[in-house]
Parts: structure tokens; C-alpha cells; sequence
């Protein structure tokens, strides 16, 4: 078993790879599910939207009790801790002491982002974290360790008269039941992230036991008891007003919409401001509410919860660049280095243990660039001419200096490599460059169209580098007759061939290297990087000369901010989308990146879902 | 459940187990090896060990015993004839061989051990699901749904996993068992998940399918099992955690359906907690390890021997206290266990199973698991005496199952290894072949030249039987209907493939509700003592 060179990746690739596909063409919805169980056999290839129609009579689908990632888990612990403590390192110094305890908290299996069950069975890699909603025992049992050691830290003599007060210390046993009764009072609506009613304070007091007597064992037991409360580990909401003319749905009340809000945001629990907008309800309205989103977009845990939706959306929180495990494919390229043909072919850029790392890190800066720091469109998603590699090897590779993370970044040259897709993390994959990955790749995450299931007898197909002729012939030999012939010389690969001018590190090529199994060169032979990619699938004849057309024609195809639009809402709702009961949330998403429309800003969609209804109400029925 | 009820339900084997000091003096690690004598345990709870690999893809010649061992012959249904026959190994230098696959050390797969083992062929899925995680314990709906077969049975649903059936069984886990039991089942895989499990158990079919994320850990397993010893002077607080969640679920204020099957699974999971900080070890904690498996990778053959032997000792504590008795080890691929260089194993070896080089690395990696993972808890398990002249090999079922039969992605002849009796439900030291060999008109061809082979029984009749050696009750696995409405036997989706290019199951099987299907429960032939 080879955990992080997984061969799961591997056979990852020997589906994905023989991804033909079969069955007609579909009407591009998803069930609406959290998890892609509900979409196994689904139908396909179909052709995405590029927008969405919005019957505001639907009534989106019935929300389940959803639980905290691990993220969110571990954040809200340090936040809670903090605040308890009166001090912004205290929850971390606490969670480092029972770092063994919270170890056993059980990491998010990432859910894959396409109603696709190849990927769901085998390779839960690549995918939403948020998605994985699954209960699990051993994680509610490191809920339960965690809440038990949380208590016992913060009870421990050197902490419990800052965390309780002095009352729980000193010998007046005549301040010992208000004591418990302030305590509760006040830690209780931070941990539950709501109000405490009579009823909740009554069984706090009842978990601290009959005898008031000043006992930090008691007062850890009521710690531990709230850090696994159904309001802690869940997102508990019953709604407050009934939603005009949709039967069973509710708008959430302001503690409910000030969780959401600081989790979609931030990943953890609200703070202050928001807290303090919730308790004078002040964030129902509008102004206050759209003043919140401002505030906690310009704070540095924005980024790094948005970062979270990028990594997964790119599909690199394993091992791997963009098609990384569990995606479509699998390169971490140091690990091909004992190859003759690999080494040969590297040359003096022979991968780092880092530079795959880096190539992720790359495609993260942008993004994060055309969000927060110049925000930008899909556009220069797609055609941005900028360098944001910041190692030495990576720019190696790219041909530029290496960016120092503030200044400008370098620029490539025109046309080159433009946008995020034609990237070292998208593009390199080793000697092979994959193009049939390639294709299903941009054709699944890009333009969220759906390729079907490759037919069962694909799956021994293998492309094999041949010493006389370029990967792309391989490929187009492999792939020319039936059942193969269904999708891929239409579908899938003139999607990949268009960026075969990289070769397997992301290097710039105008022909392609041949190699002899020892390594030894047999030839060389030039690239072609022309087709038709059909970026539309029903009828586009659009011809390409290479990735910048091709990137070109998808960012004036409107498929890509669909796209997006879909995946940010499967981030942000923990679920597929329905087309249709979805469809008003979907396009108001959309509209923010329709630059003829608006600015069509990035940044403007990330923010644009926490104002739509479907955030700020939930159906119960 | 108080403390003092729990002590108050202990078993005789337990009490004296904790009088007789066997306190689990269990020397952990390298001493672990030594025979326990303290104790005279009385009826002996069978347990089980699961250990499945990816791929299969083996040829019959290097996975199988000799064809010469099948003296004995039965009638599985009538023109079918079975046969069995005792397993013998060869002795070659210091290698002990049933087959090129199952070979070890002769100090380790000792006439002993081959006396406690069984070789299943002939076990087939008779439809199409390739690439999956879901066959080894039942839920076949886990398929790379490649095929028109994989897609059909997803659609029919998924199902909980046996290891799972068995862990909400109250027969399997009686009130007496729980009061020893800290963790019902060991989920383990750092390879492939291979559990899945009502999201409440109570709520039976009704209820969603869940994953089971294994651990990654054996430390955090064995803490668990093993850890919070210490003194409480106050009752646990997940009574009161329980508490809050009841309070919820069964108060007025406005929840979803799908929020009260949520809070259902939740509450089904506390409870499942609460017994296990109620339960009682039937030994005192062995020496904590010093290594975990988490921190190796299994990126070489010595490594992974290195995680499978940590794992082995956990299970094998576990198993000796009682204090769980069900374990799966969902391995994945075994391309570590090879010579083969290369970063894609499953294009390279596993797709390319007819070639001989393949071929040759598909052997090497599974004889090396066998050995080095699968004997090593046999041997571990066999060492530890029950106290009653039985070991806890005795009373353990370990099954060794993989992904695919006698060809990447064919699902005939799933290889079945066992080792143990299961407390006596199963006859071992046998070779035991279900095929119909010779079946008219139905032979399978596998694109190897001069292959055949033949249709055998269902693999959901092994899984039946299995759930029965473990003392599950058919009322508690035979919980959906077939095609006709009628209590669908066997454990699993009764289907039977759709695709016409498959190998001749519906030659050989009729159809989903042809006696074969209809005996999926009942004991099967030579195995069933």
C-alpha cells in the first residue's frame, strides 16, 4: 500500500483516462444531495448552462442538520478558548496541551464536486470538505475526548478563576450557586452560539450536580457538555419567521444568520461585532448585514476560509496539482525522478520534493490575487498574463523571475500560458502530459458539463508513449473507434490537446520529446495544438490554435462562471445543487461574474451567496 | 447505565479473567506472543478479522492449492457437485507453500496454522462491478458503476457492510458482551475505506447508509480500547450529552425530517459511547505502544510490514480482551509488497494481470501481505491461549478477501483465506472448490490462452454464513426483498448481471431467484461444521 504515491490515484487515472463516454445527452441537472450517492448512474454527456432560470416559486430543497468540518471544529474550539480566556493565544495554548486528545479528531473526507460515482466510491479525495456530512463514531467520540480534556484544562488551578471567576476559587460558599449560574449564563450563549433559555440554564445547572459546592471537576463536566452540545458540533436552526408564500420555509433568526455568516466567511464561530449585531438584532436588517459581510471580507481569516474553497475546488488538498489525488490524476512529480525516461526528460528541472507544492501554490495565489488583492474577473482567470510563482524552480519553469508575493507580479509572455488552467499545477503531470486528463478535467471542474461514464470495457485502455509519435497521436489512435469514439475526439480530447504545447513540468514546447524506455532519445516531433473543443457541446465548431484560444473562447463561452457559481454553492450549502429548486440562488451567483451584467468581479460571487435568500432562510419541509 | 450495573453484568469468563490476573498481563509487542494461562474462559464469542486488498487478478495456478487435494465431493444443489478436500503444505527449505501466493516461513505457517486455515474457491458475484470497495463485506452498491451491472445495483441501494450488521447485533454483542466491549468494531483503512453502516442502526432499512471513516492511527485505537483508565468520581458526562440531544430531538421546536434522522444517527452514536465509558476491560491495559501506524506510509516492504504488524498487535490485544471483537483492515493496493518500481500500479500490474511480468509482481506483493500481514495475527492470534485448551484463533473468523477474482475487474471465484474456526462454526484445514467444473456451455474465459474455469456459489452465501458463524441472526440480516417480493437469502444485492458479455453467470445461475439464490443462507458445503 502506497498512502501518499496512492495507487488509488493510479487507478484514478486508468478510469478517468479511458473516460470515454456513453448514453445521450442529458438536461445538466444534479439531484440535490449532500453527498453524490443520490447521483449514482446519472446520466450523461450533457451540456451545462450557461445561466440559470429563477422561478421564485421554488422553494429550495429541505436543509439537514449539518455538522462542522474539522476546520470549523478546531477553529471555533481556539476562538472559544480565547475569548473564556481573555486571551487571543489562549485557545491554541490549550489545544496544543491536549494536542494527543485532538489529534484523534477525524479529518473531512473530501466529496467529489460532480455527480460522479467513479470518483465518489473510490477516490473521496477532491472534493468539498464541507460536503463530507457523514456521522461518524470515532468522530464523535473525539468530540466527547476533547470536550472532557477542554474541561479538565480549563478548570486546572492555573486557569480556573480566570475561565469561572474568583468565586470558583475563594472559600465563600455562599457565592458558589451564582457562581455556577453566572458562569453558565456566560459561556453558555457563545458555546451554543445562541440565547440560553430557563430550560438550558436549568440543565447546565443539573450537569454541574445537586451540590453547589465550588468543584472544578463540575465545572469541567458543564464545559464538556457544552462543547458537545447538538449547538456546538451541529449547526442547530429552527428558524424564526415564516417565509411569505413558501409553505416550510423559514427565515433564520439573527444568532442562526450570524453562524452562517461567520462560517461561510471565516470558518469559525462569530465574534464581537457579530455576536453583539445578532443580540440586538440589528443584523436582520439590511444595511447592518451587508456592513458584517464587508467587515468580515477584509479580515485575514477570509482568505484563508476562501483559500479552503480553492484547494478543494482545484481539487490539491492531497498530494497533487491541480488533477491532484483523487481529481483526474496524480503528479507528485518527485516521485518519478528514479525513472530513466522521467529524468531524462526533466533534465535540470528534475523536481523538488517542493515543486509540486508549488505549482499549487501558484494557482492559489492568483486566485487569491484577482479576489482580495486586484480583484478581478473570469477573465483574467482565464487569460491573466501574470507569473505568481514564488519559487525559484517553478519560475525556473515558467521562464521569469520568481514574485515576491507583493510586488507586481512578473509577466509572461502575451499569450503563453494564460489564466489559471494552463498553470504547472493543471498541466504537469509527468513524461505523460495526459491530455486525455486534461480534457475531462476542464470539460468536469471548467465547464462543469458532464462526460457520462466511461463504458465498462474502457478500462483496460492505456495510453503508452510511443518513440515515434506524440503523445497526442497516441491518443487520437487509442481513442478513434467505438465505444471510445462516443466523446472523446469530439468531447474530451481537443480539450487537452489545445494545451499540449507544455510538456509533463509545464515547460513552454513546439515539439514534443520521444523517448526510449532507457531514457535514451528516439526522436522528437512537433506539437499540435489545434481543434475543436466544443467548449459548447451542442453544436460549436469553434476551431482553436492552442490554450490561448482555447481559454479565450471559454471565457466568452459563460460556461465558467456557471460553473463557478455551482461549485461555490456546493462549498457553501454543503450539497449539489438542483437546477431548478436552486435555480434563483444559482443565478444570482452567476450574475455577479456576467461582466455584461456588471463587473463580473470574482470577489462579488464569493460575496453574492450570503445575500441570497437560501442563506438567510432554511425549508424545513 | 451506572458503573455498578455494568460491573454487576459481567460474565463469568470476565470476572475470572480479572481474578485470575490474566490481567492482560497481555506484554504488549514482542511479548504479546506469550500463551496466556491464567483464566478459564467459558464460551468463547467469536470474533472477526477482515483484511481486503485491492485488485485480485491472480492466476488460479498461483492463488489456489492443488486440484489434487479435492478427494471429497458433495452436492451443493442438485448436478452441482462440490468438492473439498484437507489442506497439506510443502516444505521446501524454509518456505512452507500451499500455493506460490500462500507461502511463509515454515516457522510461521506451521502445520498447526494450515490445520486452521481454509482456501475458498469458486465464490462469484454474478455481475459486473469491477473496480470497488463494496464487495468484501456486502455492499456491493460501491462500485465504480463502470458498467450497466455497477449502475443497477447502486441503484437498488446501498447496503450496511456485515462488520457493521454484526456490531448493531444484539446477538453478536449480547447486554453481558457490551459490558466488556470499548469499541464494537476496529475500522481500519489507511488504503480503502471498506465499512459502511446504518446512520442509525435502530431505525434499521429505513435509515440512511453511512460511511464508516476508518482510523489511520493504531495509537488512537488502542487509546481508545485501552486509555481512561483512571478514577472518575463523577458519573460520565456523556449521560448528560445524551441528555441535550434527546432534549432536542424530542422537544417542539421546528426541525426538518431529515434534521431528526440526523439527530437520530447522533444519538445512536452517544449511546454507543456511553456503553463503551460504562464497559469494563476484561484485562488491565498493556503497556502502551511506542509506535503508531499512522506514522508510516507503507511505502516499501519493510514498512509495510512495520504497520501491518502495529495494527496486528492492536487487534490481537483487542481481540484477547474481548474488548472489541470485530476488526477490518481495508489495506488497498499491495504494491508495496513488490519489486515494481514504477508509480502506477494499477495501469501497470493490476490492468496488466495476464502478462507475466504483472503477473509476476501481483504474486509477490499478495504472497508478501499474506505472510507478513495476514499469518503474522494469525501466529499472534493462535499464541494466545483462551484458557480452555482453544485459542483466540479459535474463536476468531480472519478472512482475507480481494477486490476482484481470477481477473482484474471479473468478479468469479472471489479468493476467500481463512484462518480459524469461529468458536467452532467452521471446519478448517480445508481446500474447498464450489465450482461446477465442467459445466456444460458455461465455461469462463478469461483471454489467456487456454484458460477456463466455471461458475461456483454465490459470495453472499459466504457473507451469510459468516454473519451466522458470528451468531447474527438471519431475522437480523435478511432484512430486504428480492426481485419478487420475497426475503431476499444471502447478504448482499440478489442480482444477476445484464450484461451480455459477462462471464455465463445467467447460464449458470438461472436468475435471481433460482435456488442458488434461494439457499443463499444455508450453510455451506464442507465448511460448516
Amino acid at each position: 500500500m502506497r498512502r501518499k504515491l496512492d495507487a488509488a490515484l493510479a487507478l484514478a487515472v486508468a478510469i478517468a483516462a479511458t473516460g470515454a463516454c456513453t448514453g445521450s445527452i442529458g438536461d445538466g441537472s444534479s439531484p440535490a444531495s449532500p453527498t453524490p450517492d443520490a447521483d449514482a448512474g446519472a446520466p450523461g454527456p450533457s451540456d451545462a448552462p450557461t445561466s440559470f432560470t429563477c422561478d421564485p416559486t421554488r422553494k429550495p430543497p429541505v436543509d439537514q442538520l449539518r455538522l462542522l468540518t474539522a476546520t470549523q471544529y478546531t477553529n471555533t474550539l481556539t476562538d472559544l478558548l480565547a475569548w473564556m480566556l481573555g486571551d487571543p493565544n489562549g485557545g491554541t495554548s490549550v489545544l496544543m496541551g491536549i494536542g494527543a486528545t485532538l489529534g484523534s479528531l477525524q479529518p473531512n473526507i473530501p466529496i467529489v464536486p460532480q455527480t460522479d460515482p467513479v470518483m465518489a466510491v473510490l477516490f473521496p479525495d477532491g472534493g468539498y470538505l464541507r460536503a463530507d456530512q457523514d456521522q461518524q463514531y470515532l468522530r464523535v467520540q473525539a468530540y466527547y475526548d476533547i470536550g472532557v480534556a477542554v474541561g479538565a484544562a480549563l478548570t486546572a488551578p492555573a486557569r480556573i478563576a480566570k475561565v469561572v471567576g474568583a468565586c470558583a476559587t475563594d472559600t465563600n460558599a455562599a457565592n458558589d450557586a451564582a457562581c455556577i449560574d453566572a458562569f453558565i449564563k456566560k459561556i453558555g450563549p457563545r458555546a451554543l452560539r445562541r440565547p440560553l433559555g430557563a430550560d438550558d440554564v436549568a440543565f447546565y445547572t443539573s450537569v454541574y450536580g445537586a451540590d453547589p459546592k465550588a468543584d472544578p471537576l463540575a465545572y469541567a463536566d458543564v464545559i464538556a457538555a457544552m462543547l458537545n452540545a447538538p449547538d456546538f458540533v451541529y449547526f442547530v436552526e429552527h428558524g424564526d419567521k415564516p417565509v411569505a408564500n413558501m409553505t416550510g420555509v423559514y427565515a433564520l433568526s439573527a444568532h442562526e444568520l450570524a453562524s452562517r455568516l461567520s462560517y461561510q466567511i471565516w470558518d469559525t464561530m462569530p465574534d464581537d461585532a457579530l455576536w453583539s449585531a445578532a443580540e440586538d438584532g440589528s443584523l436582520l436588517g439590511d444595511a447592518a448585514y451587508a456592513k458584517q459581510v464587508d467587515r468580515l471580507f477584509t479580515d485575514p481569516r477570509a482568505q484563508k476560509a476562501i483559500d479552503r474553497f480553492f484547494v478543494d475546488y482545484l481539487q490539491v488538498n492531497a498530494t497533487g496539482g491541480a488533477r491532484g489525488k483523487g481529481g483526474l490524476n496524480y503528479h507528485n512529480l518527485a516521485a518519478y525522478n528514479a525513472d530513466p525516461v522521467f529524468k531524462a526528460f526533466a533534465g535540470s528541472d528534475l523536481p523538488s520534493p517542493t515543486l509540486s507544492q508549488s505549482m499549487v501554490d501558484e494557482s492559489i495565489a492568483m486566485l487569491d490575487y484577482f479576489v482580495f488583492t486586484k480583484p478581478g474577473t473570469v477573465g483574467d482567470l482565464l487569460e491573466s498574463n501574470a507569473s505568481f510563482a514564488k519559487s525559484a524552480d517553478l519560475a525556473k519553469i515558467y521562464g521569469v523571475a520568481p514574485w515576491d508575493g507583493t510586488s507586481a507580479p512578473p509577466t509572461l509572455p502575451t499569450g503563453q500560458r494564460p489564466g489559471l488552467f494552463t498553470r504547472a499545477a493543471v498541466v504537469a503531470a509527468g513524461v505523460n502530459t495526459s491530455p486525455i486528463l486534461k480534457g475531462v478535467y476542464l470539460r468536469r471542474y471548467v465547464l462543469c458539463d458532464d462526460v457520462g461514464k466511461p463504458p465498462a470495457a474502457a478500462a483496460n485502455a492505456m495510453v503508452v508513449l510511443s518513440t515515434n509519435a506524440t503523445t497526442r497521436q497516441v491518443v487520437t489512435e487509442l481513442t478513434k473507434n467505438a465505444p471510445c469514439s462516443g466523446c472523446h475526439p469530439t468531447l474530451i480530447n481537443p480539450l487537452g490537446f489545445a494545451t499540449e504545447s507544455f510538456d509533463g513540468l509545464g515547460r513552454v514546447r513546439t515539439t514534443q520529446t520521444l523517448f526510449n524506455p532507457d531514457g535514451t532519445v528516439a526522436g522528437a516531433l512537433p506539437v499540435d495544438t489545434t481543434g475543436v473543443p466544443r467548449v459548447k457541446m451542442d453544436d460549436d465548431k469553434t476551431n482553436v490554435q492552442g490554450a490561448a484560444d482555447l481559454m479565450h473562447v471559454i471565457a466568452t463561452s459563460g460556461k465558467l462562471e456557471a460553473c463557478l457559481a455551482r461549485n461555490y454553492f456546493r462549498h457553501t450549502f454543503a450539497r449539489f445543487e438542483n437546477i431548478e429548486l436552486d435555480g434563483c440562488t444559482l443565478e444570482s451567483m452567476r450574475q455577479k461574474l456576467d461582466r455584461a451584467k456588471g463587473p463580473g468581479l470574482v470577489v462579488d460571487l464569493l460575496k453574492q451567496v450570503v445575500f441570497t435568500p437560501a442563506f438567510k432562510q432554511r425549508t424545513f419541509e | 447505565m451506572s458503573n455498578r450495573d455494568s460491573k454487576l453484568a459481567l460474565s463469568r469468563r470476565m470476572l475470572l479473567r480479572g481474578v485470575g490476573g490474566f490481567a492482560l498481563a497481555l506484554p504488549f509487542l514482542p511479548s504479546l506472543a506469550e500463551k496466556r494461562a491464567e483464566a478459564a474462559p467459558t464460551g468463547a464469542r467469536p470474533r472477526l478479522f477482515w483484511l481486503g486488498t485491492d485488485h485480485g487478478g491472480a492466476f488460479d495456478a498461483n492463488m489456489f492449492p492443488s486440484d489434487s487435494l479435492l478427494t471429497n465431493h458433495a452436492a451443493a444443489v442438485a448436478g452441482h457437485t462440490v468438492s473439498s478436500g484437507r489442506l497439506a503444505a510443502t516444505v521446501n527449505g524454509s518456505t512452507s507453500s500451499l500455493s506460490p501466493i500462500l507461502s511463509a516461513s515454515s516457522s510461521a505457517l506451521t502445520p498447526r496454522l494450515v490445520g486452521k486455515m481454509n482456501v475458498i474457491r469458486g465464490l462469484d458475484v454474478p455481475f459486473y462491478i469491477a473496480h470497488n470497495t463494496g464487495l468484501h463485506l456486502g455492499n456491493f452498491a460501491r462500485n465504480d458503476n463502470n458498467g450497466n451491472d455497477g449502475a443497477a445495483v447502486t441503484a437498488m441501494g446501498m447496503r450496511p457492510t456485515i462488520d457493521q450488521i454484526m456490531a448493531s447485533s444484539s446477538s453478536f454483542y449480547t447486554p453481558t458482551d457490551l459490558a466488556g466491549t470499548k469499541l464494537r468494531a476496529m475500522v481500519v483503512n489507511p488504503g480503502r475505506q471498506l465499512s459502511w453502516a446504518f446512520a442509525n442502526p435502530q431505525a434499521g432499512v429505513s435509515s440512511p447508509v453511512q460511511s464508516v471513516q476508518g482510523a489511520t492511527s493504531s495509537l488512537q485505537i488502542f487509546n481508545t480500547i485501552f486509555g481512561g483508565s483512571a478514577t472518575h468520581t463523577r458519573p460520565p458526562v456523556a449521560d448528560k450529552v445524551l441528555q441535550s440531544y434527546n432534549s432536542l430531538r424530542q422537544s417542539n421546536t421546528r426541525l426538518s425530517a431529515a434534521d431528526r434522522i440526523r439527530l437520530d444517527s447522533h444519538i445512536a452514536m452517544i449511546a454507543q459511547l456511553q456503553g463503551s465509558l460504562n464497559a469494563h476491560l476484561a484485562c488491565s491495559k498493556p503497556a502502551t505502544p511506542t509506535d503508531d501506524a499512522g506514522h508510516h506510509q507503507g511505502l516499501s516492504k519493510s514498512d509495510g510490514a512495520i504497520m501491518g504488524h502495529l495494527w496486528a498487535d492492536v487487534f490481537a490485544a483487542s481481540f484477547a480482551c474481548d474488548a472489541s471483537r470485530i476488526a477490518v483492515y481495508g489495506w488497498g493496493d499491495t504494491s508495496s509488497f513488490s519489486d515494481y518500481l514504477g508509480n502506477d500500479w494499477h495501469q501497470d500490474v493490476a490492468h496488466q494481470w495476464s502478462a507475466s511480468q504483472p503477473q509476476a509482481w501481483l504474486k509477490q506483493s499478495y504472497q508478501a501481505i499474506f505472510e507478513n500481514v495476514f499469518v503474522y495475527l494469525a501466529q499472534k492470534l493462535d499464541q494466545l491461549d483462551e484458557g480452555n485448551g482453544t485459542s483466540v484463533l479459535d474463536n476468531t473468523l480472519m478472512v482475507w478477501s480481494q477486490e476482484c477474482g481470477m481477473a482484474t475487474h471479473d468478479s468469479y471465484s472471489i479468493p476467500i483465506v481463512t484462518f480459524g474456526s469461529a468458536a467452532g462454526y467452521f471446519n478448517t484445514g480445508l481446500y474447498v472448490d464450489y465450482r461446477k467444473v465442467g459445466e456444460s456451455g458455461a465455461a469462463i474465459t478469461n483471454g489467456v490462452p487456454g484458460y477456463s474455469s466455471n461458475c461456483g456459489l454465490l459470495y453472499s452465501q459466504w457473507l451469510a454464513n459468516v454473519l451466522q458463524a458470528m451468531g447474527v441472526t438471519r431475522a437480523e440480516f435478511e432484512l430486504w426483498k428480492d426481485s419478487q417480493g420475497q426475503t431476499a437469502h444471502g447478504y448482499g444485492t440478489p442480482y444477476l448481471t445484464a450484461e451480455s458479455w459477462e462471464p455465463p453467470y445467467v447460464k449458470h445461475y438461472g436468475s435471481s431467484t433460482s435456488p442458488y439464490f434461494k439457499m443463499a443462507s444455508d450453510a455451506l458445503p464442507f465448511l460448516v461444521a
